[in-house]
């Protein structure tokens, strides 16, 4: 198991060399000029063109690319905004803590708002309560989160008052619209993920030895055919996970918080190219150990998985 | 009264509006320590009488209408859930048909086994534990390898776990569907000997569902021969080796390849067996019956006792048996 992590984790190395080269290359070609939206629509060609000199952006391709690569991956260094001055990393771990939050509050919805949903569909499959669970997961995949957003603003902040509008200023209470908007579509998705792995295993032979045992049906539900209905729900939480961290810009945008999707937004309008190759390259990077995470979850989980990790000598 | 006693017992489906009769007015007795064997053809509702017996049919869309099933004088079709899972695992238990999906893939295979004990007996988990790594033995598996996943076990391998996970609470009755089936010849009669051993030493009755007449001849008292959801013939082995007479069983026997005799063909029983959502009308074999008259398909025939106990149910009997005489 161990040797299986020192591999993936060797294997990261090249898929992030790859995707700082994509990136890099995507920020090359895409039209816009740093110097430009750095000195505003006053500035004369002279000031320009000393400005990009200075920037190295006159530099051919290939050399741009090898010093950047250098900075980034001899130096471990991200280098530092032309918009703000400040440190990318410094920047991006920053606005992550708000991400952090808004992204594992809205798994944590997900997850336990979704499941129960999706069991609660399937132990009463054509039933009124799977009608009702699968037409508001209907209703959750198709409302739009801004829509959704500003409606619960509406509600919530201005009507009634409850709740802040948008900042982050007032601690948790701040985080509980953004949440619930960001997380209605995956309550919904993850209610029919469950809803039909559920389906599936409640039909298998071993849910029916199992009841053949004499177990109360809530034993059978609970020990045998959820765990073997969860794995599959496993990639789709390490996914919108990994999604969520990349930030939420709708949300972010609607609720003012200050978190890595607007920082990103706003580095690629105006072309503040070290934070949004900074910024990827941290998102690839998470997005990668998740996924990592998410397969040692699997091992963990399904014993046929582990020992396709651990090969044919590591039996005991 | 017999331990237990299937009346009546009527299994529908519903699939896509069509009402699919599986098993039709099946009725049968089972003394303490006897085996019957319920023999037919795939589809033919063998599967579903037992599933019945033990209420574990996937309802919807399964549904019994009709029936009584009385277990040491309980009709197991009217008490309560609660009262049903006391008795499924502990006196009724199952062998299931294929090994290979029967067990939970990701749970210890001696830990269900532990679990059924440890639900039923009323012990500690240790000592669950322990008797279950018996039972493990028992069946052939070294103990140690409790701890070990299905996807680490053979097929033959898991059957064992299946049996010994049904035997675990030493069931007043064994329902063992088609326990064979799906293992390599070698490994078969390994499995038989050890289900008949168990049987002898527990004193257990066992309802034996098969398509494999060996099998019959080997751990059955009595015979039902299963036709299209309906008992067509009942009787003692004797009575159905011995002397087969219903058309179906006939061909049944016909279909076994002699090896003394050098034929070219098997003799199979020509035809399909019919579709259980649109069942002819009177005898349901009639179709495919070589001595079928006019009188097959008027009306629904009954079992009637022809000598012994020896049930059957065709109206033709005296015709076939001349037509054999003048064959001989």
């Amino acid at each position: 198991m161990i040797r299986y992590i020192g591999k993936r984790l060797l294997w990261m190395i090249p898929v992030m060399l790859g995707i700082a080269i994509l990136i890099f290359s995507i920020m090359y070609i895409c039209p816009g000029d740093p110097a430009s939206s750095l000195l505003g629509p006053s500035a004369s060609a002279v000031e320009l063109a000393a400005k990009r000199e200075e920037m190295g952006l006159n530099d051919p391709y290939i050399v741009r690319l090898g010093r950047y690569l250098y900075q980034t991956f001899i130096k471990f260094d991200l280098g530092t905004s032309y918009k703000f001055g400040t440190s990318v990393f410094a920047g991006l771990m920053e606005r992550m803590q708000y991400t952090l939050v808004i992204a594992l509050l809205c798994m944590a919805l997900q997850v336990f708002v979704g499941t129960p949903l999706g069991i609660m569909a399937a132990t009463h499959h054509n039933g009124v309560w799977d009608r009702v669970s699968m037409f508001l997961a209907l209703v959750g995949v198709s409302i739009p989160a801004f829509w959704l957003a500003l409606m619960l603003v509406l509600i919530f902040a201005v009507n009634l008052g409850w709740l802040p509008t948008s900042g982050v200023s007032n601690g948790l209470a701040s985080f509980i619209l953004p949440c619930i908007a960001n997380s209605f579509a995956g309550i919904a998705s993850q209610a029919r993920h469950t809803r039909s792995s559920m389906l599936e295993v409640i039909r298998s032979d071993y849910i029916v030895t199992a009841k053949a045992k004499g177990l109360s049906r809530r034993t059978v539900l609970f020990k045998h055919a959820l765990p073997n209905a969860l794995i599959p729900i496993i990639t789709i939480v390490g996914n919108g996970m990994g999604m969520m961290l990349g930030g939420t810009v709708i949300i972010e945008n609607v609720f003012a918080i200050p978190g890595v999707g607007r920082y990103m937004t706003d580095a690629i309008n105006s072309r503040d190219y070290p934070v949004v190759m900074g910024g990827v390259l941290i998102l690839g990077l998470i997005f990668s150990l998740i996924m990592l995470l998410v397969d040692i979850v699997y091992a963990f989980v399904d014993p046929r998985i582990k020992a396709q990790y651990e090969g044919r000598k590591g039996k005991k | 009264m017999a331990m237990l006693s299937v009346k009546n017992l009527t299994v529908e489906y519903t699939s896509e509006g069509e009402v699919i009769h599986a098993v039709n007015n099946v009725s049968f007795d089972l003394e303490k320590g006897q085996t019957i064997g319920l023999v037919g053809e795939t589809g033919a509702g063998k599967t579903s009488i037992a599933r019945a017996i033990l209420r574990i049919l996937p309802e919807p869309p399964a549904r019994v209408p009709n029936g009584e099933i009385f277990f040491e004088g309980k009709d197991l079709l009217k008490i309560r859930e609660e009262d049903m899972q006391k008795i499924r695992g502990k006196e009724i238990s199952m062998i299931f048909q294929d090994p290979m999906t029967a067990l939970n893939p990701i749970m210890r295979v001696g830990e269900q086994i532990a679990e059924v004990i440890h639900l039923h007996e009323h012990c500690t988990k240790a000592e669950s534990v322990e008797e279950a790594k018996k039972m493990l033995e028992m069946v052939g598996i070294p103990g140690e390898r409790y701890y070990e996943y299905p996807h680490q076990f053979s097929g033959g391998m898991k059957q064992r776990v299946v049996i010994a996970m049904a035997l675990a609470c030493s069931p007043t009755l064994l329902l063992a569907d088609e326990p064979t089936t799906a293992l390599d010849v070698t490994i078969q009669a390994q499995v038989l000997d050890m289900i008949n051993e168990l049987k002898q030493k527990l004193n257990t009755s066992m309802i034996m569902i098969t398509h494999d007449l060996g099998i019959v001849a080997e751990v059955c008292d009595t015979v039902a021969v299963v036709y299209a959801g309906e008992i067509m013939e009942y009787g003692t082995k004797e009575q159905i080796f011995h002397n087969p007479q219903y058309p179906y069983t006939i061909g049944l026997f016909g279909s076994l390849p002699d090896l003394k005799s050098d034929v070219d063909r098997l003799s199979p029983i020509e035809g399909l067996p019919p579709n259980p959502a649109d069942l002819p009308k009177g005898c349901a074999f009639h179709p495919r019956c070589p001595y079928a008259s006019e009188e097959c398909e008027k009306e629904h025939i009954e079992l009637k006792d022809i000598g012994g106990g020896h049930l059957c149910r065709c109206c033709r009997l005296r015709e076939i048996a001349a037509l054999k005489a003048q064959e001989v």
